[in-house]
């Protein structure tokens, strides 16, 4: 059984990988088959993953191989570890991956047509499924790491493969350096991890670290608090912890920070969220692949891995960033025009939700709703992406209008997926598209949390307070966004007149898409649950009821609050209504007094760009100035004083010269420009010259410590008589182990000899 | 008289400055690579001294402790590398000035 | 020459090893000195050949005799042929004189013999040990430890090692590449 799902999971590992090799190595003998090749490959790693689903036997998680990459540790016990690793979480990620890349595949076909670099984008694209099933099926974090920064490359790559353009070329370099930022804080997490746990329990999956597999979590909180109560990370760290005034849990907080840090880099969330939006001058199935299944799920699913170490007040964090992160994207959703933006705003508010669900502790509805806002999400850019194919690359809403009737499917396809993101069900049934089923659970999880933490801490309830309020906004800004695309008169002729609907292999993969968006979240919705147990377990969350469970004090309140089902119908219609035939009822709205600021910096994306701008630049232009200070001042004063002097001295010489002997002027003239030259060849570049500064500066070394033998520095020495031989000086060598204090003579302490004997204690 | 460590300190001290007395002499880039050379050897001679009569003794996990040879083998190998960028560098050098005189070498000096 | 391995270093019946120490260490320390005052860039590279084969001899008597293999293969069979190829590509003689101006020679010789003298006052006043703790025993010193360290405690080390070698193939071809291409394209013009 392990075999064959090891033989699958390779498989379905290897394909994507090998795409990427035979289209960047045989690109040529393949040419216009690329397209096809890198489908099918994808094709077959996603039947891979549905079979291993279907093999799947229980929830539990299994290491299918794992070997000991590097010694870490000075005993040899602590291994880097590589290798693959499944649970049922790894099993569902895998086959929404593959899946969806697949599909991203398929229509990329259709989309890159005709793109003068086409193989080299299905070598890119293939590149970049591989390196997320690498995130999914890591047993460790170092591993994962790896995976991650290829997943950063790949996107880099891919946000600027139109990369004569100036605009992608801004983008993806914005996308590379944000994630850095959150990368930094990922190693710090990592260092911090190792550290606090002495190497031995560094993420090694058979540690249990990032499984969801409770006993191993047990076992290595449990490690961590016997070390604490033995008093070793006091004693290794003690004069840090005294000063931060942490103790293994502070640190235990700082590290699970950290490593969200890299998740808030890749998964855009607040404040490292700009890079997102900018991402959509990439190709449209790009952003399909990026917004869905493979970057910005990276993050979630890194965080879901590494939850176990999250302690409450990390979670606390996480919570209100994800907070932050879903009403900010929500608002400027519903004030954008570019319809790619509206989608990326969208796409950071869905972020927002699982960031938020995961700080509220319902684990297993973050995942849930990842897969299922994979699925509709993947499918909205894929319509966009014909939508503006059709229109001629026309991405404005306010040109669009009334495509409606030149391309149904592609508005069905569009439309199914707004009512999935609006969380649409019929009312007082549990019968709902994928969105109801993840998002519902969310909010039910945050108001468990809100009520919870209410009582302690009065701005608590905007912690279920603010989903909901985004839960109404969603279908508003959908809406707008499908109106303004499909329906009312055609408002640019030139825009609609060309218009046609999308060639098959673009129309299917929407519409295979479309039919997942309505159906995955009645299919997954007991599995991702069951997943979830474990973790729910371990970490002491009160595992709260499903949907048809009554009497879960959350639930029952976001159905109340959702209207039973029906809360979806309102914003969704208010929207259609409004949005009907263009702007011009909404942008008198914003004209007005009252709305026209906030409108205003909705529009600029809350200036953050500005601000990083500002903020960056302006660091930079203050060293600068600096710099530019101490050049000025201080360097070209004194060499100019340096100029001055030899000059005023030269003249008076030559006066003197003149006066009295005129025959030495030429010969001073002649020292001048001679000792000009010997200072030139300083600064000239010169090899030979740099050596011979180096090597009078040894030299120099050389004769001060030298110079410490002369029996003159011996008299002040203490203690020459213990050995016998003179004591040059005495040094503690407790950088070693703590303890070992020597002192002897220069023969004695150089600590060339392994010898204890030789260093008195 | 017995041989001791000072032996093949001495003798390491004898080439460095041979070494250095090259680098410092030449004009010839190829001479200089030669001079670094020469002290590439000089601290190979002490690393394995060192280990070979110092450093006498297994490390806990049973291995014998090596660690200068070790670090020989990567002096080795980065002077192979070292020399093979040098001698490109020089060709290119050499096909810009014709000489591969480094005092000539001085086009960004201020 | 197998016999006189490095046990006997240090031991009361070492006069065979401290022959074989002088030896290498004059082939070595006069080649190296000879190097210096020579005025021929070939010259150059044959009193190198010498000195580099007798810090082979050095490490050799030293026991390790995979390193002094190593030595002569790499050294005096690689980066010694790089060498003189490179004379030979770089200068249209290749007896070419490199003579250094008598100034600069005196003043590398002075400070080359302070630095020298310097050493030898801080290693004698150094004390350091005499000879070996213990005659080291062969099987510890094998070739397979060698490569058993390079492959687990020395993992890091080793790969890094390998990752610049295949900068350095890269990077010399890529410079080189690029001085052909030049060249065709004075060529192509030339012609023109």
């Amino acid at each position: 059984m392990d075999e064959t799902i090891l033989t699958l999971l390779v498989l379905a590992m290897l394909m994507p990988l090998a795409g990427t090799v035979l289209l960047l190595c045989a690109g040529r003998m393949i040419g216009d088959r690329a397209g096809w090749v890198a489908t099918s490959l994808l094709g077959f790693s996603f039947l891979c993953c549905v079979t291993i689903w279907g093999m799947w036997p229980d929830r539990g998680h299994r290491v299918l191989a794992l070997y000991n990459w590097l010694p870490i540790t000075a005993d040899g016990a602590g291994f880097l570890e590589v290798g693959l690793f499944l649970d049922s979480l790894g099993v569902a990620m895998m086959a929404m991956v593959s899946g969806i890349a697949a599909l991203v595949h398929l229509y990329s076909i259709g989309y890159m047509r005709g793109d003068p670099r086409y193989t080299r984008f299905f070598a890119y694209l293939s590149l970049f499924t591989f390196s997320m099933m690498g995130i999914v099926i890591s047993p460790s974090l170092i591993q994962l790491l790896v995976f991650w920064e290829l997943v950063g490359l790949t996107s880099y790559l891919l946000i600027g493969f139109w990369y004569e353009k100036r605009a992608p070329q801004l983008a993806c370099r914005k996308a590379f350096i944000m994630n850095r930022v959150g990368d930094a804080g990922f190693l710090i997490g990592l260092g911090i991890l190792f550290a606090q746990l002495g190497g031995h329990l560094l993420l090694p999956a058979t540690e249990g670290m990032l499984m969801a597999d409770g006993n191993h979590i047990k076992s290595m909180i449990g490690a961590l608090a016997a070390t604490e109560a033995a008093g070793q990370v006091a004693s290794s760290h003690a004069g840090l912890n005294d000063w931060l005034g942490l103790g293994s849990t502070g640190w235990l907080s700082l590290a699970g920070l950290g490593l969200f840090c890299g998740a808030v880099g890749k998964s855009a969330q607040f404040p490292l969220h700009t890079w997102l939006p900018d991402a959509m001058e990439g190709p449209t199935p790009v952003s399909s692949i990026v917004h869905s299944a493979t970057m910005v799920a990276a993050g979630v699913f890194l965080t879901a891995r590494i939850y176990p170490i999250l302690t409450p007040e990390a979670r606390l964090v996480i919570a209100s960033i994800g907070l932050i992160t879903l009403v900010m994207a929500a608002l400027m959703a519903l004030v954008m025009t570019d319809i790619k933006r509206v989608l990326a705003y969208s796409t950071l508010s869905q972020l927002g939700y699982m960031v938020v669900a995961l700080g509220v502790g319902a684990w297993g509805y973050a995942l849930f709703h990842l897969i299922t806002h994979a699925f509709f999400k993947c499918c909205l850019f894929q319509c966009a992406g014909s939508v503006i194919h059709a229109a001629h690359h026309e991405q404005d809403m306010r040109r669009y209008g009334g495509l409606g009737r030149k391309m149904p499917w592609t508005a069905a396809a569009f439309g199914i997926c707004v009512l999935a993101i609006s969380g649409a069900a019929i009312p007082l049934t549990t019968l709902g598209l994928s969105g109801f089923y993840s998002k519902d659970g969310i909010i039910a999880g945050a108001f468990n949390f809100g009520f919870g933490i209410s009582g302690q801490w009065a701005p608590g309830w905007l912690f279920w307070f603010l989903p909901l309020l985004v839960a109404y906004l969603t279908p508003l800004y959908m809406a707008r966004a499908f109106a303004l695309t499909f329906m009312g008169r055609p408002r640019v002729e030139s825009v609609h007149q060309h218009a046609h609907e999308a060639p098959p292999s673009m129309l299917i993969p929407q519409l295979a898409l479309a039919v997942m968006a309505i159906i995955s979240g009645w299919m997954l919705w007991k599995p991702m649950i069951e997943a979830s147990q474990p973790v729910m377990q371990v970490m002491g969350i009160q595992s709260f009821a499903w949907l048809h469970e009554p009497g879960n004090p959350g639930m029952k309140a976001a159905h109340a609050w959702l209207l039973q089902g029906a809360g979806w119908i309102i914003p969704l219609a208010f929207g259609l209504w409004w949005y009907r035939d263009g702007l011009g009822r909404a942008s008198r709205v914003a004209e007005s007094w009252a709305v026209r600021p906030i409108h205003r910096a909705l529009l600029n994306k809350l200036y953050f760009d500005v601000v990083y701008d500002r903020l960056i630049s302006g660091m930079v232009v203050a060293q600068s100035r600096i710099l530019d200070w101490i050049d000025r001042r201080i360097v070209d004063g004194l060499v100019n004083r340096t100029a001055h002097l030899g000059s005023d001295l030269a003249t008076a010489t030559g006066r003197f010269d003149r006066d009295v002997i005129d025959r030495s002027l030429d010969g001073a003239a002649e020292s001048v420009l001679q000792a000009g030259g010997v200072l030139r060849t300083t600064q000239a570049g010169r090899v030979r010259i740099y050596v011979l500064g180096i090597f009078v500066a040894i030299l120099l070394v050389l004769i001060v410590v030298l110079a410490s033998f002369l029996p003159i520095w011996r008299a002040s020495a203490p203690s020459a008589a213990a050995t016998g031989r003179p004591v040059i000086w005495t040094f503690e060598s407790d950088f070693v182990s703590g303890h070992r204090h020597a002192s002897g003579s220069l023969g004695d302490s150089i600590p060339f000899s392994a010898k204890e004997e030789s260093i008195n204690p | 008289m017995m041989i001791g460590l000072a032996h093949f300190v001495i003798l390491s001290a004898i080439l460095a400055a041979a070494g250095i007395a090259v680098m410092l002499t030449r004009r010839n880039a190829l001479g200089i690579l030669i001079g670094v050379e020469l002290l590439l050897n000089a601290g190979g001679i002490n690393f394995v001294a060192f280990n070979r009569l110092a450093h006498v003794g297994t490390a806990p996990d049973g291995a014998p402790l090596m660690d200068g040879v070790v670090f020989t083998f990567f002096i080795i190998v980065l002077a192979a590398a070292e020399a093979a960028v040098a001698l490109a560098i020089f060709l290119n050098y050499y096909n810009t000035f014709r000489s591969i005189d480094v005092d000539r070498a001085s086009e960004l000096k201020g | 020459m197998l016999l006189l391995h490095v046990q006997t270093v240090g031991s009361s019946e070492g006069w065979v090893t401290l022959v074989l120490f002088y030896l290498f260490a004059a082939l070595s320390g006069v080649s190296a000195w000879a190097l210096v005052l020579s005025p021929n860039i070939i010259r150059m590279a044959v009193y190198l050949m010498l000195t580099l084969a007798g810090v082979a001899g050095i490490y050799f008597l030293l026991g390790a005799e995979l390193l002094a293999a190593v030595q002569l293969i790499v050294y005096v069979g690689g980066v010694l042929i790089l060498i003189i190829f490179g004379v030979m590509l770089t200068s249209r003689n290749p007896y070419l004189n490199v003579a250094p101006r008598g100034g600069e020679m005196a003043l590398g010789l002075v400070l080359a013999t302070v630095l020298a003298v310097l050493l030898a006052v801080a290693v004698l006043a150094a004390g350091l040990p005499e000879a070996a703790a213990a005659a080291p025993d062969d099987d510890r010193y094998a070739v397979r430890w060698i490569g058993a360290l390079l492959l687990s405690r020395h993992l890091i080390a080793f790969e890094v090692a390998a990752v610049i070698l295949l900068i350095v193939m890269i990077g010399a071809g890529y410079l080189v590449r690029r001085r052909i291409k030049a060249n065709q394209a004075g060529a192509t013009e030339g012609r023109s």
